[in-house]
Order: C-alpha cells, then sequence, then structure tokens
C-alpha cells in the first residue's frame, strides 16, 4: 500500500467503468495540486534568497575585478533592494507571460536551457533506468531466494560497495581506464567530428532533442553510435551505484513477502517454486521497489549533478548545481518549478502503477 | 527476433569498443572552462566571450604576433591624430565583408562605437573604458535618467563622423579629453566593429536618435546581438550552446582563408577530464590552472607544453595598504588606536609602516612555494611587458632587520614600544592572495612579540563589501589588462582618483604628480621614462606590495602549429594563426 498518501486507500471492489472515472478524478485532483506547490516551492525560494543581503546577491553578478564598482549599479539595474514580495510579483508575473527569465549560469534564458538540457538527461535517464531497475531486482530476487548461500552473501556485498562506493570515485576510476587508457569511451555528449558535423544550419534535424532518438530519425547510424558511446560511461556509473539501492529494498521485501501466509498456502496447495517465488511473492515484493523506483527515475530526470561533470554531460543537474553556486536566481527558479512538476507527475504516475501491480488498491 | 536484436546490440558494441576518432587536420578543439556570457562585444567583459568575439569580430588595429605594443592594421589601414590629440582620423580597408555577406564602412564604425556608448552596460566596458574619452562621463547605463542628464545625443552623434559619407572609407574619431592610449583601447573587443546593418535588421538599436534613449540602461545580454553575430572576422560562429561554441572558416575573409577550417570550444569543468582530452588527442588545447598539474603532461607522448622565459602574464597581484582606515565599528582594526590592541585610521599613511611591511613579503620565497619556480619578481604594480616598467629599481624583498629599522622609526617609535594588531583579508579561495598575506603576516611575528597580524578570509561579496566600505586596512587584490597601455595599471593602482583608490585613499602627492604628467603626454618616450620613474619611487614610497607573476604556460597537442602567447588576447593567440600537422 502507498505509504503516506491519504488520498489512495484500499478500498472495496467497484466495477471498471467507475473505477476508470474514479481513477481520472484522482489524477485531476493530483493535478490541481500543482499550482499549490508551485507558489509553495517558488515563494520558499524567494524568502531563502531574502537571506542574503542585495549586495551578496549583485557581487554574484561580478566576473572580474573590472565590474567590482558596478555593484552598486548591478543592486539598481535589478531592483535587489525592493521589498520581497515586489520582486516575487515581478517575477511571477513574468512567468505567467512564458518568460521565465535570463540563466546567467548558461547565458541564455531557463526555457532555452530547460529545452536543451532535459532531453540530454531524460535520454540518460531512460537509458539508466532500465538496468537500475533490471539489475536490482534481478540480483534482489537471486539474494533473496538464496537466503544466506552464496549468492546472496556476494550479492550483499556488491550491494554495499556499490552504494557506498562514491560517484566520483568511481566515475574517475571509469573514465581513467575506458578513456584515458584504453581509450574507448570519451567524455561529453557527441564527439568533435559529428559536432562540427550537425552544427548549425547542417540539416541535421533535432526533432526530440535526444541525440540519439534523433540521430535514428535523421537516418544516421554512426551517430547513434556515437551518442550511445558517450552514454555507456555514465550509465553504468548510475547502474552501480542506484541499483544497488534497489537491490537491497527487493531482496528484504522479497525476504519479507516468502514468509507470508499467502506463500505457504501456494506451496501447500503443491505449486512450483518457481510459481510461488516469482509469481506470488515477487508480484508483491515489487511494491516498495516501485516507489524507489520512482524516485529515482525522478533523480535521474532532475539531473545527476556528479555523473554529469564528471563525464561533462550537459543536463540538468550540472546547471542546476552551477546555478546554485553562482546564486543564478532565475535558473534556481526555474529548476525548481520543474523539479516540482517532475515529482509530482512521479508520484502521480508511482500511485496509478500500484494499481497495476495491486488490484486490491482502489482510489478515492 | 530475438537473435536479430542480439546482433544489433554485438555490431553496437563493437563499434564502441573500436578506439575513439581524434579531432581532424583541419579542426582546432580547445576545452577550457568558463563559458561566454555574450556575442554582444559592448556587453562581454569577461575572457570566455573575449576568446570568441577576438576572432569572429576585428577591431580597427589587431595585436602583432607577441608583441603587445605593436598593433598591424586590420580594418583600418592608417590613421593619423591631430595636434591636440583629439581627432583620429582613420583610413578603413577596401572591401571588407561582413559574415553576412555586407559590405564594411564609415557607417559601421559609427554605429558601433555609438552603440557601445549609449548602451553603457555597467557590466560590460565601453562606459568604463571610453565613457570618459568620447563623452566626458563615466557613469554607466544603470541610472538612465543620470546618464540623459549628462549626455545629450549630439554628444554620442559626434563620437564618429564620416566625412564621405555612410558608406565611404574615412572615419574621424572625436574624443572630448585626449589620451596617448587610444590604439590600444580601441584593439580591446568592446570597440570591435559590427554589422550595422545586420544589427538593425536584427532588431537592434536602429542608429537613429529617435531611439537610443530606449537602449540606454538596457540589458543587452538578451538583445540580438548577444547571440547572433556578424563580424568580419577570419571565423564566423555556427553554433553557441551552453556547452560548446562552433566555428567555420569565413570563405570570404580579406585576409585570405586560414588553415584551421573548423573551431570547436567545448566547456569542461573537470581539469582531470581535460588532461585526459589533450593526453588522448581528442582536445588540440587544455586549460589548465596550476603549473603543479603539469606534472601529469611533461613527457606524455603528444603533448607540447610551450613556455618561454620570456613570456609574462599581463595579470598583476598586489597587497594593497589602506591609507585612510574607516575604523568605526571595525573589528579589524581592534581598538582603533595605537596602543597595543589595534591600529590608527592613518596606520598606513605613515611611510615606515609601509617600508617595513614590504621587506616581510619574501617575492623569490612566494615563486619557489606557489608556482615552482616558475615566476618574474615585480619590482613594481605593473606587468613587465609594459612601457615605462623599471627593471633597473632595487625590489623591497624579505629583510627583517631592515623591517625591524621601519618600525622603529614609524610613529616616532610609538609604534615600537605599543605594538598593533590588525586583520588583513583575502577573498575565500584565492590561494594566491592568501599566501601572500600568510607570508607576511608570518615573518611580521619574528620582528615583536607585540607586533600582530592576522589573516582571514571572506566570500568575495563580502570581501567586496567590506573594502570599498574603507574598512579593510589591507588587502590583497588583482587586476587583468584590458589594454596595452601602463595607464590600465599604474592609474589603477596608485592613482588618488584611480579604480582602487576608493578601497586604498591612496595618497602618494609625488607619484601623483608623475602620474599627470604621463596622463598628458602623447610622447612615448617620455611616458616610457615618467612610468619607470614611478617604479622608482614605488621603492622609495612602497604605497603597495606588487606579488611575482606566474609564469605563464599553453598546453597543446603536438600537432598544433603557429602557438604563440600574447597576453592581451583572451586566448593568446588568433585562430588564424594556427595549423596542424
Amino acid at each position: 500500500m502507498p505509504v503516506g498518501d491519504p488520498l489512495c486507500t484500499v478500498a472495496h471492489w467497484r466495477p471498471p467503468i467507475e473505477e476508470r472515472l474514479i481513477l481520472l478524478v484522482f489524477i485531476a485532483r493530483r493535478l490541481l495540486l500543482l499550482p499549490v506547490v508551485f507558489i509553495g516551492v517558488t515563494l520558499a525560494i524567494v524568502l531563502l534568497m531574502q537571506l542574503l543581503t542585495p549586495y551578496q546577491r549583485a557581487a554574484a553578478f561580478v566576473q572580474s575585478e573590472q565590474q567590482i564598482r558596478q555593484i552598486d549599479s548591478i543592486i539598481e539595474q535589478y531592483g535587489l533592494t525592493d521589498p520581497w514580495y515586489q520582486q516575487y510579483y515581478r517575477w511571477m508575473n513574468q512567468v505567467l507571460q512564458g518568460n521565465m527569465g535570463f540563466s546567467r549560469t548558461t547565458n541564455e534564458p531557463v526555457l532555452t536551457t530547460l529545452r536543451n538540457r532535459f532531453p540530454a538527461t531524460l535520454e540518460l535517464a531512460i537509458l539508466a533506468i532500465i538496468p537500475v531497475i533490471g539489475i536490482g531486482i534481478w540480483l534482489g530476487t537471486a539474494a533473496a531466494l538464496n537466503r544466506d548461500k552464496l549468492v546472496d552473501q556476494v550479492t550483499r556485498v556488491m550491494s554495499i560497495v556499490g552504494w557506498s562506493l562514491p560517484t566520483f570515485v568511481l566515475g574517475i576510476w571509469l573514465l581513467v581506464i575506458f578513456y584515458g587508457g584504453l581509450g574507448w569511451f570519451q567524455p561529453g555528449r557527441i564527439s568533435t567530428q559529428f559536432l562540427v558535423e550537425i552544427a548549425g544550419r547542417s540539416g541535421f534535424q533535432h526533432y526530440t532533442r535526444m541525440l540519439s532518438l534523433d540521430a535514428l530519425l535523421n537516418g544516421r547510424f554512426d551517430i547513434f553510435v556515437d551518442a550511445i558511446k558517450h552514454l555507456i560511461l555514465p550509465v553504468v556509473t548510475l547502474a552501480v551505484v542506484q541499483s544497488a539501492q534497489i537491490m537491497r529494498v527487493m531482496r528484504s521485501s522479497l525476504l519479507d513477502a516468502l514468509s507470508r501466509d499467502y506463500v505457504r498456502t501456494a506451496r501447500s496447495k503443491g505449486l512450483p517454486e518457481r510459481v510461488v517465488s516469482h509469481k506470488h511473492a515477487r508480484r508483491n515484493a515489487l511494491i516498495p521497489v516501485v516507489t524507489l523506483a520512482g524516485f529515482t527515475l525522478v533523480g535521474l530526470i532532475n539531473g545527476v549533478v556528479i555523473t554529469e561533470t564528471i563525464f561533462n554531460f550537459p543536463g540538468l543537474g550540472q546547471w542546476a548545481a552551477a546555478s546554485a553556486i553562482n546564486l543564478d536566481y532565475a535558473a534556481v527558479m526555474g529548476f525548481a518549478l520543474f523539479t516540482a512538476l517532475m515529482v509530482v507527475l512521479a508520484n502521480l504516475l508511482v500511485d496509478v502503477l500500484y494499481g497495476v501491480i495491486d488490484p486490491r488498491i482502489r482510489y478515492e | 527476433m530475438k537473435r536479430s536484436i542480439l546482433a544489433l546490440f554485438a555490431g553496437a558494441m563493437l563499434v564502441a569498443s573500436t578506439a575513439i576518432a581524434q579531432s581532424g587536420p583541419d579542426t582546432y578543439v580547445y576545452q577550457t572552462f568558463g563559458e561566454p556570457v555574450s556575442m554582444d562585444p559592448a556587453r562581454a567583459y569577461d575572457t570566455g566571450s573575449g576568446g570568441i568575439i577576438e576572432n569572429v569580430y576585428e577591431t580597427l588595429f589587431l595585436y602583432s604576433g607577441e608583441a603587445i605594443d605593436e598593433f598591424e592594421p586590420a580594418l583600418a589601414t592608417d590613421y593619423t591624430v591631430s595636434e591636440d590629440g583629439l581627432t583620429w582620423t582613420f583610413n578603413l580597408r577596401e572591401g571588407v565583408q561582413f559574415h553576412s555577406g555586407n559590405t564594411m564602412s564609415c557607417k559601421d564604425v559609427e554605429y558601433s562605437f555609438q552603440y557601445g556608448a549609449l548602451t553603457a552596460h555597467p557590466q560590460g566596458a565601453t562606459a568604463y573604458l571610453g565613457g570618459n574619452l568620447f563623452l566626458g562621463y563615466t557613469g554607466d547605463g544603470s541610472d538612465p535618467a543620470a546618464f540623459q542628464e549628462n549626455v545629450t545625443w549630439e554628444m554620442i552623434d559626434n563620437i564618429v563622423e564620416c566625412p564621405e559619407g555612410p558608406d565611404g572609407l574615412v572615419a574621424v574619431v572625436n574624443l572630448v579629453n585626449p589620451t596617448p592610449a587610444l590604439i590600444p583601447i580601441l584593439t580591446y573587443t568592446a570597440y570591435s566593429i559590427v554589422d550595422s546593418q545586420f544589427a538593425i535588421d536584427g532588431g537592434s538599436w536602429d542608429g537613429t536618435e529617435a531611439t537610443w534613449t530606449d537602449w540606454n540602461g538596457r540589458d543587452i545580454t538578451t538583445e540580438f546581438l548577444s547571440t547572433n553575430t556578424s563580424g568580419t572576422g577570419a571565423y564566423e560562429l555556427v553554433e553557441w550552446t551552453d556547452d560548446a561554441v562552433v566555428a567555420r572558416a569565413f570563405e570570404n575573409y580579406w585576409g585570405g582563408a586560414p588553415a584551421i577550417q573548423n573551431v570547436v570550444y567545448q566547456y569542461v569543468d573537470e581539469q582531470s577530464t581535460r588532461i585526459l582530452a589533450v593526453q588522448q588527442g581528442d582536445a588540440d588545447r587544455a586549460q589548465i590552472n596550476e603549473r603543479s598539474a603539469l606534472v601529469q603532461l611533461r613527457g606524455a607522448p603528444g603533448v607540447t607544453i610551450h613556455e618561454k622565459p620570456e613570456w609574462t602574464t599581463t595579470s598583476v597581484t598586489s597587497v594593497f595598504f589602506n591609507f585612510d582606515i574607516d575604523t568605526s565599528n571595525n573589528e579589524d582594526v581592534g581598538s582603533g588606536q595605537l596602543d597595543g590592541s589595534g591600529i590608527p585610521a592613518d596606520f598606513f599613511a605613515d611611510v615606515d609602516v609601509r617600508r617595513a611591511f614590504s621587506h616581510l613579503f619574501d617575492q623569490q620565497g612566494f615563486i619557489e612555494q606557489l608556482y615552482e619556480g616558475a615566476g618574474v619578481v615585480l619590482t613594481m604594480g605593473m606587468p613587465p611587458s609594459f612601457l615605462g616598467y623599471n627593471d633597473d629599481v632595487a625590489v623591497r624583498t624579505l629583510d627583517l632587520e631592515a623591517a625591524e629599522e621601519h618600525f622603529r622609526a614609524a610613529f616616532d617609535g610609538q609604534l615600537w614600544e605599543n605594538g598593533f594588531q590588525f586583520t588583513a583579508i583575502y577573498n575565500a579561495g584565492n590561494t594566491t592572495r592568501q599566501t601572500a598575506l600568510e607570508i607576511i603576516a608570518d615573518n611580521l611575528s619574528f620582528i615583536n612579540p607585540n607586533f600582530v597580524m592576522n589573516v582571514r578570509s571572506l566570500p568575495w561579496a563580502d570581501f567586496l563589501n567590506r573594502s570599498a566600505e574603507q574598512k579593510v586596512p589591507m588587502f590583497a587584490l588583482g587586476w587583468a589588462a584590458d589594454y596595452a597601455d601602463p595607464s590600465n595599471f599604474i592609474n589603477t593602482f596608485y592613482d588618488n582618483d584611480g579604480y582602487y583608490s576608493d578601497r586604498t585613499s591612496i595618497n602618494v602627492p609625488e607619484i601623483q604628480a608623475l602620474i599627470d604628467q604621463a596622463d598628458a603626454s602623447f610622447d612615448p618616450a617620455e611616458r616610457g621614462f615618467l612610468y619607470s620613474q614611478i617604479g622608482t619611487l614605488h621603492y622609495d614610497y612602497a604605497p603597495l606590495i606588487a606579488v611575482p607573476t606566474q609564469s605563464p604556460f599553453i598546453v597543446t597537442s603536438s600537432a598544433l602549429q603557429g602557438v604563440y602567447y600574447n597576453p592581451m588576447l583572451s586566448d593568446e593567440f588568433y585562430w588564424k594563426d594556427l595549423s596542424k600537422n
């Protein structure tokens, strides 16, 4: 059962049409929460920024000694001494007109950065989530079914190592071995020769801005392979670290399920062990894994700062971290809004998935 | 089905596992950090932008190789100056095309200089570098009302005249205040010549009196010219994203086709990644911050470290004294009195105090400690390559006996008797400035147990705020040259009314008299003499402590040819001078 979600409860069975309607109402109610979440998140950021003096915020614009006398001018130009509600109103007014501001970190409008970087991160997240979940569930299941045997011991050690291994250490190791040593996989998103080829008005269409997909849509298998090559090391890094957590949750959840009465009943009915463990126990054990996978996916979609930085992958995480360091107000607000949207949508998706996994769960 | 998927996957992995391709023979790949802010010359004031702009746009004159005081004709072929130094007549090059296909003429010079002057962006360079020269007003556009009270359209319109008409090839530049440094100033990227027709068609300022006030004070960071370029440079901008810049050789470049056809700038924050890239041959040049990182690259196959003894940077860091400290409510000066637990406001106005502190800084030790032995001891607060740098003058360096002698003489012996205590400040994270101050503090402790100098850091914003409030007794700060003229450093560091004077209240009348004379002179020999005299007075009056400069180096692939070091260029050389084996 979804934890801590008052909108989603176990209830009695209803006919399918009514059930679908209730699901739609449930989704609509969740989506109606979005503006409230947006206002809450942005207000929190605005108030946090007020903890810094106008001088501190203006000094973040200063890139060299030559500009240090301009700080007062910058405060004046951006109205940094105005009351916080005026600054918030100004920003909100712009957002409602479709202008989320200008990111000083990427030196382009926030919307442009989101448009360019989100597909890159999404591409990485989609490719990473498959091994993250697949390996996690597979090894977690193997460990639980072979409790205290060699497979279990090895898997548990692997999960501890994977989870406790700092991402930057693993990332740099992979980079040194597979780039510095073997020269197989470059950091970045695309090789220089292809970057030059597709830059500007080259005829290469950026339909989705996910490079591997766009390469296929443009019929460029060479660029597709190049894009995949650039994704391999970050995906491996993420898979090692993130799947460890799913593996542990899957293992403990499956062990718990295997000790339940219904599993004993299934066994006593004479069902083969594989059917008992994989169909009866594992399906129930997946519920907490789905919750975790949902948040893992949100984490991946919102960018993975260290992985993106090490592999020089131009995603949202790299941008968000740099923006926070630069006190890039518009970028931080834009990123927070985007993240809030993603969290709400992912929560919704996870809640809907519960119903698919566990037919007892109904929405009210 | 399963088999075909497996075969596809295996095939892809086979391709993936082949060695990666290196950058092509006609492509120059530079891995650096610090993305450009703007492609608008009037807005850009950072090396990230400058490195691109100096190759996409051109100024009237360009730097010649490694020389910082020699200028070769570019968009102007020659010039004359009126006797009063106020009227500069430039003959423009014929047949120069912009990347858009438009032909360059006087109207473009007129538009470029006027646009820079009237936008006067607070984070750009035009108000600072040209405000006083062209308009007699140094305010920027952050306060349009004040700007428009002091500046009229007639003044803007007067900056450039086209005696042969807008399409003519003569441009007359009128100054309000003369300067001997106009050519170096106009060689800075802020005075690049933009394509006026391209700018107007794209929605930039339309070049008329009717709209100039609309553009005064506007944040041009988000305007057309910030992302769209049409220069006359050897390269045209193809793409600028937040992680890469791609430029291509301009086929109609007036100077002939360059050898390198494609230029790619990749912004890679991780230095270790940049080092791997140049080792792998994926980058032709990698920006390396610290000399200590060169250990990984020395002797690496395919990598060349370019360094020459005669190369010097044009950035100078100094330890500044505050001659008139605001002691009110100021914990950094203790009691605010010369009573052993603080310092008075005029502590550093005493020349013996300054001389004594100058004898506590170990320049050579600093070079060994921080620059791995590769640095240059400075005799004054100016790069050694600049006109008038005085190499012959003595340097006050570590001498505890001399320091004691001056401390005993200061404040009529009262200082030695009572002792003192204060705190010097640097901006957090800057190890060069931190080390300079800590060396002085360490050496001070050997002189007299009653002398206490604390060193602390402040975040950049707080450091700037506090020093601007005159509350910091001693601090370390640097300056990178905007243009290759001694005034850029001397006036910033030593002038009573210079850029740093509101933090230092510097006041050495003997030096000020020489600065005023040099500012009024157009004779290079005379100016050189006057600045060298300032070098002598720097020793006598010790108004600041110059910190040695690090010997520069450039890391490239061995295939890259044509590398040189011109410290006035944002990226040290023009792309058009490069080639690859």
